[in-house]
């Protein structure tokens, strides 16, 4: 009975003492992840269809993408990054201004794509966000 | 000889995949993020914390008084790791493990669900041994017993 405490008691103290380099690690690290995720600064459908050269990514599920989307979309899902950031490179021109859209204001999809692309394609990257997703583009 | 040698794979494992995950929180935080189980927050925080427990309970299979609440711990990781895997290709999501962070392991979300498998034969022979040792009367006790 001692000798189960004392087991409970160590895997307990493991898992409590590396809450402390896992919080460390979350304050310090450069590469730390950002809790909430900052937010992209958002743009409407008019704007955004006057950025010049821009390339649209649709954040959303593939099957969704397949019923309906914005003309020259690239689509990225968050879940299908690794199989479909192929071909969103290859439409992208560097420097080129991006707009991520998911279904309406209330997803979370373009936030979370836009974060990554500004990640891997470098902060200086022009991503926006479309307000209110394939929604405001159905009632533009 | 073959308890030693099981330990330094296993704790060889889960320190270095730890490690490797730390290099880049973020990358992880994707990673955990694409398996669609968790909201952004949990992903994120799963990201910082569970690469500290893998090495932690990695070194501390080193250490006799831990050695027994670290085994179940890797144990129990384990087994979730390999729930999640399992999920993932039930749901036929195209995605990369993400258990080594930016390592590459063969044959996809299945060489993972290989990988797992061996960890977690490595730590039930590692937790059967230590559970004999445990049942085996100490010195004292045998003293007591044989007066």
């Amino acid at each position: 009975m001692r000798r189960g405490s004392r087991w409970m008691g160590a895997a307990a103290g493991i898992l409590l003492l590396a809450a402390l380099p896992a919080a460390f690690c979350g304050w310090l690290h450069p590469q730390a992840p950002r809790i909430p995720m900052a937010q992209r600064t958002q743009i409407g459908v008019a704007s955004a269809l006057n950025l010049a050269g821009a390339l649209w990514v649709d954040a959303r599920p593939q099957a969704e993408f397949d019923g309906g989307h914005v003309p020259k979309a690239v689509a990225l899902p968050a879940g299908a990054w690794d199989t479909q950031i192929d071909a969103f490179l290859d439409l992208w021109q560097p420097g080129a201004p991006i707009v991520v859209y998911c279904s309406s204001k209330d997803c979370d999809a373009a936030e979370l794509v836009a974060q990554r692309l500004m990640r891997e394609l470098g902060a200086d990257t022009r991503v926006y966000i479309l307000r209110g997703g394939w929604e405001a583009w159905l009632t533009q | 000889m073959m308890g030693f040698l099981c330990r330094l794979f296993v704790s060889g494992v889960f320190v270095s995949a730890g490690l490797l995950k730390l290099r880049d929180p973020e990358a992880f935080a994707f990673a955990v993020d694409a398996y669609r189980l968790t909201p952004w927050v949990v992903s994120a925080v799963l990201a910082l914390y569970l690469p500290c427990v893998e090495v932690l309970a990695g070194v501390a299979l080193w250490l006799r008084p831990l050695r027994h609440g670290a085994l179940t711990i890797l144990l129990l990781l384990s087994l979730a790791f390999l729930g999640v895997l399992a999920s993932a290709l039930a749901r036929g999501l195209p995605i990369r493990c993400g258990c080594l962070g930016p390592g590459f392991i063969p044959g996809g979300l299945w060489g993972s669900i290989g990988l797992d498998l061996v960890l977690l034969t490595g730590i039930l022979f590692l937790l059967a041994r230590h559970l004999s040792e445990f049942s085996r009367p100490t010195r004292v006790q045998r003293s007591v017993l044989f007066q």
